[in-house]
């Protein structure tokens, strides 16, 4: 971190982490903790990418595979992989990635759109891209990332309708 | 921080009001059983802090409208005029009115609306002067008088907390003139005279266009330590009796204000008061807990088996102090049942008078504490089953005379301990369920097909039943289709039940049962495959294990075991929860029988774990709602472990049967 980006006042800082050979930001001021993997507990009737629910300090944190949330295929746990609880609007949840890599800052300037192709993620979860040398990283939308369970709790919730329309 | 919001201070207010809202209410409801002066005081002092809190917390609509009623409430104070029904009903509305200006106020919506300013016009009718409406600064101004007879008795005691009757009369003198009286009557002889007392009284004419008010500020401070009456010198023309009667008509208002209420209170975070000897339990088990975890701390520097009982000794101490340390933490938690009690009065005060019956209303056990969120909970079905019962359960005076009963129905409210548990009994003297009438109801609404041999019991049962209600009259009290039904889910959410015992003409009981506190819970780990969940010991009844040719398979695929002789659907928990590698075959594993709403099923597991106490945690705080699952718990080695909720488990099964 240089003291000529600190500077500068329309920055933001991102955590960068490593999926599938790919590098991804993650706003480091919705980043909690970053702790290595630990067995969870699976939750019954859950989308297949909530691999379940862990134990933070008292509260229970759903975690989800990140490679698995994008459609990726499952990578064997080994010493590297980490889980980046992340807190959004309130609710924490963790994420499972390969690695965690850098911290970048990223002046807001530098952030482009992403263009409607090519990465192995669909682009509803990104809100740009920035290159970092010759690296690309992706910046993830951490609020998207949530958002399919809001669809899954509409759902539960017309569950509990029909419930309700059987007991009746 | 440099600047201080007067924002910060809203919610104290409003809860501060709101309590005092409430013993306004309490206060209002013994008047009018016939109650002493010191009730009129304490109402008085509620809408005066109101008031003040009002205008100084930027209120001024509200501070206003507190103004008429505290004006009346003077009046009522110097008995100059007499407490009665009009008063008290317009004082109650006046009450529910401030509840929906707090509402409003909390919502950041207008505080005065058509009904408050009626209602203010109103008061101010009563205390018996117009205010042009919308001009409310004016009228803030009290009327003024050509003269007042002061009666100044100071206390022996006034001259020690430092006020001088001399300043007193100065200041009385500074507003008109002043013709001064001293009376002598209670100064003692010389030699058992305390020169450090106040043994004079004052009789004090002031005339002048003086204002009460302006009198009353000259004796705000020493209001406590005299005898003090002002009264006008010319007597004042009793106010227009058809003031008061048009008062009681309309009733809209409050009503509107009781919905405001319900809909503001929902998204309230909440606070919980709590008291110092509660607080200082605490501190002192934490201070212990130190003490102790600082005697462990030795063992890490020099330990040898020689020591080892002390050791032990150590963590015993720990197991108790964090054992009574969990049950103080959850005692904050525990509020006295009569909170929610406390509105009763009120209610069954209305809805008698509206019915034309005459009710005794009994409340026992008010101070039997449940949990916070419990008793959140368990004001909607209360008032449901008291409404029910004033409603359906008593009977007009002319019929419980008819039947050789007093006119005056009783309905008793009462709050105890049994076991683990809370039981709240809702108690009426009334006719008791009306056997043909529900049976009749039930088979029009399809729930049974014949009437022959059905037990009080399940008569009991059917109004349980949803869409079902036999009020031949729907009225705006009971029978708008929410009915015991939902009694009974709201009880069962709180992991409670309802039991009902009717005799025809001798009454009705209702009998709510619920867990000291949601917090913990006492349950039986179970492993299923390599998962372990925690199944609630209050809904088990019995563990078993079968052999395989105990199981009959029916048909669609569902499984049934003989149990005290009737059959149980068995709920494969593996199969509904989807864990892999749990023991197939019936005869490797154990069956739990257990209970929900009435309803039994054997839940098939791997192997019974063991019993423990387990602190209920929310999945939904950070995911959400999982069907079978009512929540998860920490286990000692740190993992997570899921709670079955059977009521929910037996749910789904009959749902993916039926699907």
């Amino acid at each position: 971190m240089s003291d000529h980006a600190r500077s500068d006042a329309l920055q933001s800082q991102y955590l960068t982490v490593n999926l599938a050979h790919e590098e991804y930001g993650i706003d480091i001021l919705a980043v909690r903790e970053i702790r290595g993997w630990t067995p969870v507990t699976r939750i019954p009737q859950s989308p297949h990418y909530v691999l379940g629910v862990l134990n933070l300090r008292g509260a229970i944190v759903p975690v989800i595979d990140l490679r698995l949330r994008f459609g990726l295929s499952r990578e064997e746990y080994n010493a590297t992989t980490v889980t980046v609880i992340i807190t959004v609007a309130g609710r924490q949840f963790g994420v499972v990635v390969d690695a965690v890599s850098d911290v970048i800052d990223l002046a807001s300037d530098a952030l482009r759109p992403v263009p409607d192709m090519g990465t192995t993620v669909d682009t509803e979860y990104l809100k740009g891209l920035t290159s970092i040398g010759d690296r690309m990283v992706l910046l993830l939308d951490a609020d998207k990332l949530l958002q399919p369970q809001d669809a899954q709790m509409l759902e539960a919730a017309l569950n509990a309708a029909d419930d309700v329309k059987a007991v009746a | 921080m440099s600047t201080i919001s007067i924002a910060q201070f809203h919610k104290v207010f409003f809860e501060e009001s709101l309590e005092g809202l409430d013993a306004m209410e309490a206060a209002l409801l013994a008047l009018d059983e016939g109650g002493d002066a010191e009730l009129v005081h304490s109402i008085f002092r509620a809408a005066h802090s109101i008031k003040g809190g009002a205008a100084t917390f930027g209120f001024p609509d509200m501070a206003s409208f507190t103004h008429e009623a505290e004006s009346l409430l003077d009046q009522v104070r110097d008995g100059r005029r007499a407490i009665d029904k009009p008063i008290v009903e317009l004082m109650l509305r006046t009450v529910d009115c401030l509840r929906g200006m707090f509402d409003r106020a909390q919502a950041g919506q207008p505080l005065a609306d058509a009904g408050s300013e009626s209602l203010k016009q109103q008061l101010a009718a009563a205390v018996g002067r117009e205010i042009p409406a919308a001009v409310t600064k004016a009228a803030a101004k009290p009327a003024a008088s050509s003269g007042w007879i002061i009666q100044f008795r100071p206390h022996a005691g006034m001259l020690a907390g430092g006020n001088d009757p001399l300043r007193l009369l100065r200041e009385l003198a500074a507003l008109g003139q002043l013709v001064v009286e001293a009376q002598l009557d209670r100064v003692p002889a010389l030699d058992a005279l305390d020169p450090s007392e106040c043994h004079l009284g004052w009789r004090l004419e002031l005339t002048g266009a003086v204002s009460r008010d302006a009198i009353a500020a000259v004796f705000e401070w020493v209001e406590d330590e005299c005898d003090l009456s002002i009264e006008p010198l010319v007597a004042v023309a009793p106010p227009p009796a058809p003031a008061v009667e048009a008062i009681a008509a309309p009733a809209g208002a409050g009503a509107a204000a009781g919905t405001a209420r319900s809909a503001a209170s929902s998204n309230d975070a909440g606070s919980v008061r709590v008291g110092i000897d509660k607080i200082d339990s605490l501190i002192d088990l934490v201070g212990e807990l130190v003490i102790t975890q600082a005697m462990l701390d030795q063992f890490r520097e020099e330990f040898d088996l020689s020591r080892l009982s002390m050791l032990q000794d150590g963590l015993a101490q720990l197991a108790r102090h964090t054992r009574t340390l969990q049950e103080s933490v959850m005692g904050i938690r525990m509020l006295p049942i009569g909170s929610v009690f406390n509105r009763f009065p009120r209610l069954v005060r209305d809805l008698s008078q509206k019915l034309g019956k005459q009710v005794k209303l009994e409340m026992i056990g008010e101070h039997t504490e449940l949990d916070k969120t419990v008793l959140e909970k368990i004001g909607d079905p209360l008032v449901h089953l008291v409404r029910n019962a004033i409603d359906h359960g008593l009977e007009m005076p002319d019929k419980r005379r008819a039947a050789g009963k007093s006119e005056v129905g009783t309905l008793r409210l009462e709050a105890f301990h049994r076991g683990g548990s809370i039981v709240v009994e809702i108690v009426d003297d009334g006719a008791g369920l009306n056997r043909d009438a529900i049976i009749a109801k039930a088979l029009q609404k399809g729930l049974i097909t014949s009437g022959e041999g059905i037990s009080d019991e399940d008569v009991g049962d059917l109004i349980f039943q949803p869409g079902f209600s036999t009020a031949a009259v729907t009225t705006d009290l009971s029978g708008r289709g929410v009915g015991m039904d939902v009694v009974r889910r709201n009880v069962v959410d709180l992991g409670g039940n309802v039991a009902i015992k009717s005799r025809a003409g001798a009454g009705t009981t209702f009998t709510i049962t619920l867990p000291l506190t949601l917090a913990i819970i006492d349950g039986l780990s179970a492993a299923v495959g390599d998962e372990c969940y925690i199944v609630p010991l209050v809904s088990i009844v019995e563990s078993i294990q079968l052999p395989a040719d105990a199981v009959r398979s029916v048909t669609g695929g569902g499984e049934l075991f003989r149990f005290r002789g009737e059959y149980l659907p068995i709920v494969r928990l593996h199969q509904q929860f989807g864990c892999a590698t749990a023991r197939q075959n019936i005869q490797d594993g154990l069956v739990i029988v257990v209970e929900a709403d009435g309803n039994q099923v054997g839940l098939f597991v791997d192997e019974l774990i063991g019993q423990q106490q387990a602190v209920v945690k929310s999945l939904e705080a950070n995911y959400r709602r999982v069907d079978g699952i009512s929540g998860a718990t920490i286990l000692a080695d740190g993992s997570v472990a899921l709670i079955v909720d059977i009521a929910g488990l037996i749910r789904l099964q009959g749902r993916r049967k039926a699907a």
